[in-house]
């Protein structure tokens, strides 16, 4: 009996072990003994893009970008971040993160952020707006469901992001300048100025997330065409599944502002979410 | 014993299972703060303008929220055939949600439409062949503006407006300064601080 139970403990305490390390242990221990009851595949990691940097994802990239940039002190002038081309299944991204297989062109800001004083001022008028009360209020009223399925959906972000089974993809643009994003002339384009845009069976994501603020007019056109996509400041998904949340946050910009001209079956955003 | 062995490797092996599992739904949430936005749709068919708008077509989702805080001019607009144009509202087609929200608070919203069989939304929620199971509207803005030019078009400003759709609790409120709108075509459906069912 007691041989039995030093081997069994031994059993539980090997277990143990290899659920505290990395999954590929895990995965590797069972696969060899049959019928896994995991399935940890690291296909995708969280994708970040912060600042003004240009992130260009290919639905089988692996990138992972966290840096957080820093400005001269010196630097008052905003720069200005832009793209554009002429042709025919055209992808063009600024301060965008864009999971369609059809990127050909792109352009990189490398410009440095400063810090975020307008998210202070921001924050004080949120404070002093009646209505977001009344609106904090409403969000304490969700129905425990609400609740326990959101608690739900951290605990899957949570559980993804250790596992890799779905990435959370989010945007982030801050004291930038201006961003542009023009398609001239062409079928199935994409003009994207500091938006999301997920479509063409991109792998499923935990969560999609942009966010812009303190910056300078955010533009995005698509003249001429059939089929064609202009986000400004958006998130645009289509055939892509989500798990979790869905959140495109704006304040402290520009004008913004999207444009199609001409042609058919053509969508413009500004500041919007669009789930086709 | 040997129960307990079993149980103790079941307990160790049971929590990773249970936190794979799938959620019910989405939540979409879209927070739009100050300055102005606007989105155009000039010339051809079958277009799409969303300005601080939420557009969803054959989606499901656990939450839809729209909210939107504008010191500017807030603008949508198109021209031609069978386009949609939403400026500050939230227009589901083919789609499902269990709660959908929009709170709308800006200066100017304005939506110009040209052509037939259009859409325009002017901080309204519209739904399509759509379910929901509770609705919200809230819309507090300064000057309103509606204009369309054509036949068979369907304006809805500070509304909430259903066809073919399953919903449960519906309520609005808007605090609106000038509304106005023009109108030239047949057959124009336009609800102003108002709920629709067809």
């Amino acid at each position: 009996m007691l041989k039995k139970s030093v081997l069994a403990a031994a059993v539980v305490f090997a277990l143990s072990a290899g659920m505290a390390h990395a999954d590929h242990t895990l995965y590797g221990s069972f696969k060899r003994k049959g019928p896994s009851v995991h399935h940890n595949t690291f296909n995708a990691q969280p994708i970040t893009n912060t600042n003004t940097n240009i992130i260009t994802v290919n639905t089988s990239a692996i990138q992972t970008t966290t840096a957080t940039a820093t400005a001269p002190t010196t630097q008052t002038a905003q720069a200005s971040s832009s793209a554009a081309a002429t042709g025919n299944s055209t992808a063009l991204t600024a301060d965008t993160v864009d999971t369609t297989p059809s990127d050909t062109a792109d352009a990189v800001d490398t410009t440095a952020s400063a810090t975020d004083t307008a998210g202070a001022v921001d924050t004080t008028a949120s404070t002093t707006d009646t209505a977001d009360s009344v609106d904090a209020a409403a969000s304490t009223t969700d129905t425990g469901a609400e609740s326990a399925a959101e608690a739900t959906a951290t605990t899957q972000e949570s559980t993804d992001a250790q596992g890799g089974l779905q990435a959370s993809i989010r945007n982030e643009v801050k004291n930038t300048g201006n961003i542009s994003s023009t398609v001239h002339g062409g079928n199935n384009n994409m003009a994207n100025a500091a938006s999301i845009a997920l479509h063409g069976g991109s792998r499923p994501a935990s969560s999609v997330e942009n966010k812009v603020s303190a910056t300078g007019e955010i533009t995005s056109m698509v003249k001429g065409g059939n089929n064609n996509s202009a986000n400004a400041a958006s998130i645009s998904m289509g055939g892509t599944p989500v798990k979790g949340r869905v959140i495109n946050e704006v304040e402290g910009t520009g004008n913004i502002s999207s444009m199609v001209k001409g042609g058919n079956n053509n969508q413009a955003n500004a500041a919007s979410i669009a789930i086709n | 014993m040997k129960l307990i062995h079993i149980l103790t490797l079941g307990a160790l092996l049971v929590p990773p299972v249970v936190g794979h599992a799938d959620l019910l739904g989405i939540r979409a949430q879209n927070q739009v703060k100050g300055g102005e936005y606007s989105a155009q749709a000039q010339g051809g068919n079958n277009n799409s303008a969303n300005a601080a708008s939420i557009h969803m077509t054959g989606s499901s989702a656990r939450a839809v929220s729209n909210r939107v805080r504008a010191n500017g001019t807030v603008s949508a607009s198109a021209t031609g055939n069978n386009n949609t144009v939403n400026s500050a509202s939230v227009f589901m087609e083919n789609s499902r949600a269990g709660k959908v929200s929009n709170s709308v608070k800006v200066d100017a919203i304005g939506n110009e439409v040209q052509g037939n069989n259009n859409t325009s939304n002017i901080g309204s929620v519209m739904m399509e062949n759509a379910s929901a199971g509770k609705v919200h509207s809230s819309v507090t803005g300064g000057t309103l503006n509606g204009v369309i030019d054509g036949n068979d078009n369907r304006l809805n400003i500070g509304s909430v407006q259903m066809s073919d759709a399953h919903r449960g609790e519906v309520s609005t409120k808007t605090d609106l300064g000038d509304v106005s709108v023009s109108i030239s075509g047949n057959n124009t459906d336009v609800a102003v601080d108002s709920v629709v069912v067809d």
